[in-house]
């Protein structure tokens, strides 16, 4: 009687099937573990008791100084924190998740994303306290291997957001998604961090012991690493590695000769140095690249139907520092965005986006890195890439403004502060 | 304020004589009756129709109505408000004194006779001409009275207050100098002369005011101050050789300055507007070292951007955001010992209803904490013109360096000033009027920041004749 009661409010109820989506992950969906509606009903007083709690943010400079003189016990202290403190993140999440309208949460899109967290939820939480270095390294392997699963949220929630246009305003998407996304970067930032640290343990440790997979740390060992995070990263070197892949990859998609593409000139402050974790920078710049020399390579096209190497305009990038902040400026001349669009280009439920997030389509996974960017073709774009750099920006306590002259091009300033001292920003509008 | 407080401030004031009317309550309540009608929101389209051609002596006097009904309720609307600023701010002399020009601004325009013929006419648009003169400095005055202020009033009160000031004072200047203009050119038309009756406000600016004309082909482009043929190039390249020649006549250096131009609708070519003199191995601004007046928009500038405004405003906010820009990039020079200037970069591009400006310059740019006072009204002015100190100009926020007096002086601004096409005339109070004027027709004006670098000022002016019925001043 009870359950018959129930089945009124789970969401789903008046689909009489879980129609397996058609995308290309028809196999991941199905082997999910069956669940029972109405079981998880109940389950979700377990997921109050963590969604109550809040989420316990750290700064860079704390994921620094920790690394400074790392034994085994702060190594372990470190996966336990990450052990407890991921299940609160992810509970805030499907929360949000189960505040949607239940008609945009039926999509089997964002039903795919909200059984992946679930899922990472329970096994996270369910994973026994950590108490040695082999214990630390399970732990690590169960988190990679939710890290591998997880690159297909984002893809996901696009093509979900991108079906549920007309269910949910505009600004309740883009503030779903950039709670959404915010929280994601959060999380594998912690995730990515331990791991990180943890493989640069067990490195140094064979290194002074020879032996590895140790269950336990030689007495009195420590050692000083920083994981992800690079206290003082080159701006310029940073931003010249990613000036000569973007060129690379552009000349190749385009058929250029070689060295044809439009220059970019690092200029301004060419020793600042700042804390960083230079992935997600790298990320940041490379998409505003990326977008310069579209704008540049389509213009050139339409202007002289082929692209004239000699009239490509180069993208000039300004390193500026002070005490506080970085600032890095991207100007080019690729034709500007018209100012009807510019209030539009940050969110991602603009009807300009649509055709764009049905490229989400074509790809399995999407995890906002510049590694991925590299191999992505640059004529396939989803519409995510400058939400997704602001949200990287601000997640550190920066942020990114584009300003546009229409007809001539755009300037984009990137603002980071420096020091690492900003805790975590998790609350991006 | 109580009137006979009025007739005891004026006497400590008075560098002028007011009206010998003594200001009782009688005028007081006529005050409030003006004030309390509504203002009748013209739409720039509207405005435009009283100068349409060929122009005739109804539209005149049609045009002279309009200005005669409406700039008394405006006018008394501001003496309302100064009434209600607080009792001790409004005994401050600079601020009375202002008052009491708004008051009799008000008296003069309101107790003119209504114009019937066009001789009536004449004599309207003199007294009207002649008040804008005396309202001339209204902005420094007011800037030094509130600065003396300051402990008896809300710092965001005041702002407030100053920006519906400029405001009102905008609608009233565009009201009227329409009125003034379609009359001058009126007459002129009437009796076919060559007319330079503007001359003596106009310094070097000539042709991009009204009045400089090479007789009717120019005259067509001008609906009053309004000219529908404006090119933003000409414009800036005029303001930033003006301010060349102050730059080197105080410093003894002066920045050049570039100006690119977006690619206009018509152009066929691209190559023109596209610089390409970049050396791919530098860090350094070889692209700045240019010859500054090669301004590539072409050899006579046919791919020049053309827009619908009104140049006196267009001027006095670029001539602000240059003067900024000139006068950093001297100071940033000696602070880091450069040897020679970065040139001031200006780029203009037309959207489909806008036009945007971006003035770039490497002054090194403004600091964290500057940046929210660089709108501010609450900055020493004309206190330390004594007091000359650095070469610093009257402006507010500054990388380094606060404070006023020196090279951009008095004597200086207003020499600039001159030049800027006559009523728009005040001491450069800077960047939050030149906010306002970016605003006052739905544009913009944005400063980005590069510190230790330079700024980047992103402007955005409306192309008027596409806005006109939305547009109401």
């Amino acid at each position: 009687m009870c359950l018959k009661k129930a089945r009124l409010f789970t969401v789903g109820t008046f689909h009489n099937s879980f129609a397996i989506p058609k995308c290309p992950l028809q196999r991941n969906f199905a082997s999910l573990p069956n669940r029972n509606l109405n079981q998880k009903f109940y389950e979700n007083r377990v997921l109050d008791r963590y969604s109550s709690q809040d989420a316990k943010k750290v700064s860079l400079r704390q994921l620094v100084l920790f690394g400074r003189q790392l034994t085994e016990d702060k190594l372990l202290s470190s996966a336990n924190y990450v052990r407890t403190e991921l299940p609160v993140r992810i509970s805030h999440r499907i929360r949000d998740f189960q505040s949607l309208p239940y008609i945009a949460g039926t999509n089997p899109h964002m039903r795919l994303v909200y059984d992946l967290y679930w899922q990472a939820f329970d096994e996270i939480r369910k994973f026994s306290q950590i108490r040695s270095l082999d214990d630390n390294r399970r732990f690590c392997k169960m988190l990679s291997r939710n890290l591998g699963t997880h690159s297909q949220v984002i893809p996901q929630l696009g093509l979900g957001v991108n079906e549920c246009l007309t269910l949910i305003t505009p600004t309740e998407i883009d503030q779903f998604m950039n709670k959404m996304l915010v929280a994601r970067i959060s999380r594998r930032t912690l995730a990515e961090q331990h791991i990180a640290l943890s493989n640069q343990f067990d490195e140094d440790i064979l290194s002074v012991s020879g032996e590895s997979s140790l269950d336990h740390a030689p007495l009195g060992f420590s050692t000083q690493r920083t994981g992800i995070v690079k206290p003082a990263c080159d701006i310029a070197q940073l931003l010249h590695g990613c000036a000569i892949k973007i060129q690379a990859q552009f000349e190749d998609a385009y058929d250029l000769p070689p060295d044809t593409a439009p220059q970019i000139v690092i200029e301004g402050n060419r020793d600042a140095s700042f804390m960083c974790v230079p992935d997600n920078i790298e990320y940041i710049v490379y998409e505003l690249l990326k977008n310069s020399m579209r704008a540049i390579l389509k213009k050139g096209q339409a202007n002289k139907g082929g692209v004239n190497a000699d009239a490509l305009p180069p993208i000039f990038v300004t390193i500026c520092s002070n005490d506080q902040d970085i600032t890095i400026r991207v100007s080019d001349q690729g034709g500007g965005i018209p100012y009807e669009i510019l209030p539009h280009i940050w969110s991602y439920s603009n009807p300009e986006k649509l055709h764009c997030m049905d490229n989400f389509n074509q790809v399995n996974k999407l995890e906002a890195k510049v590694s991925e960017s590299e191999r992505t073709s640059p004529f396939l774009s989803f519409g995510f890439g400058l939400p997704m750099s602001r949200v990287y920006a601000q997640y550190w306590g920066g942020d990114i403004v584009i300003r546009s002259l229409p007809g001539y091009g755009v300037d984009a300033y990137i603002t980071l502060p420096r020091l690492g001292t900003m805790v975590e920003n998790l609350s991006i509008d | 304020m109580v009137p006979q407080m009025l007739k005891f401030v004026s006497k400590v004031v008075g560098r002028r004589r007011y009206s010998s009317k003594s200001l009782s309550f009688e005028d007081e309540k006529l005050v409030l009756k003006y004030a309390t009608r509504d203002i009748k929101p013209v739409t720039l389209r509207q405005l435009m129709a009283h100068g349409r051609k060929p122009l005739t002596e109804s539209q005149i006097l049609e045009s002279c109505q309009y200005t005669q009904n409406e700039l008394p309720v405006r006018l008394a609307k501001r003496v309302v408000a100064f009434q209600r600023l607080p009792f001790i701010v409004g005994m401050n002399p600079y601020i009375s004194r202002v008052y009491y020009q708004y008051y009799e601004a008000f008296e003069r325009l309101r107790s003119f006779p209504p114009v019937k013929t066009l001789e009536d006419e004449a004599d309207f648009t003199k007294a009207l001409l002649r008040q804008t003169q005396l309202l001339a400095d209204v902005i420094p005055t007011i800037a030094q009275g509130f600065h003396e202020c300051k402990k008896y009033m809300k710092t965001s009160d005041i702002t407030s207050f100053i920006d519906e000031l400029i405001k009102a004072r905008i609608g009233l200047r565009v009201i009227g100098e329409q009125h003034v203009e379609l009359s001058h050119q009126y007459r002129e038309l009437m009796t076919e002369e060559e007319g330079n009756w503007a001359g003596e406000a106009q310094g070097d600016l000539k042709n991009e005011t009204p009045g400089a004309r090479d007789g009717a082909s120019v005259l067509k482009d001008w609906v009053g101050s309004i000219n529908t043929n404006l090119k933003p190039r000409r414009l800036i390249q005029q303001v930033c050789l003006y301010i060349q020649n102050v730059c080197e006549m105080h410093y003894g250096t002066s920045p050049e300055y570039i100006i690119n131009q977006g690619i206009s609708e018509s152009s066929s070519s691209t190559q023109d507007s596209i610089n390409m003199n970049y050396n791919s191995d530098t860090g350094n601004n070889q692209h700045n070292k240019r010859n500054s007046n090669n301004n590539n928009g072409g050899g006579g500038g046919e791919n020049d951007i053309v827009m619908t405004y009104i140049p006196s405003h267009l001027e006095y906010i670029v001539m602000e955001l240059l003067k900024n820009s000139y006068r950093a990039t001297i100071e940033h020079s000696t602070r880091n010992r450069r040897l020679f200037h970065p040139s001031i970069n200006i780029t203009i591009s037309k959207g489909v209803k806008y036009v945007g400006i971006r003035i770039r310059d490497e002054g090194g740019g403004i600091s964290k904490s500057n940046m929210s006072h660089v709108f501010e009204y609450s900055w020493t002015t004309v206190k330390d013109i004594h007091e000359t100190s650095a070469p610093n100009m009257m402006m507010g926020a500054n990388a380094s360096t606060g404070g006023a007096g020196g090279t951009f002086s008095i004597q200086a601004n207003l020499d600039l000033q001159a030049g800027t096409g006559g009523p728009i005339a005040g001491l450069g109070f800077g960047l939050p009027m030149a906010k306002l004027y970016a605003g006052y027709f739905g544009g913009s004006l944005e400063i980005m920041s590069l510190e230790g670098h330079g700024c980047d000022v992103f402007l955005k002016i409306p192309c008027i004749d596409l806005n006109m019925d939305k547009l109401v001043i």
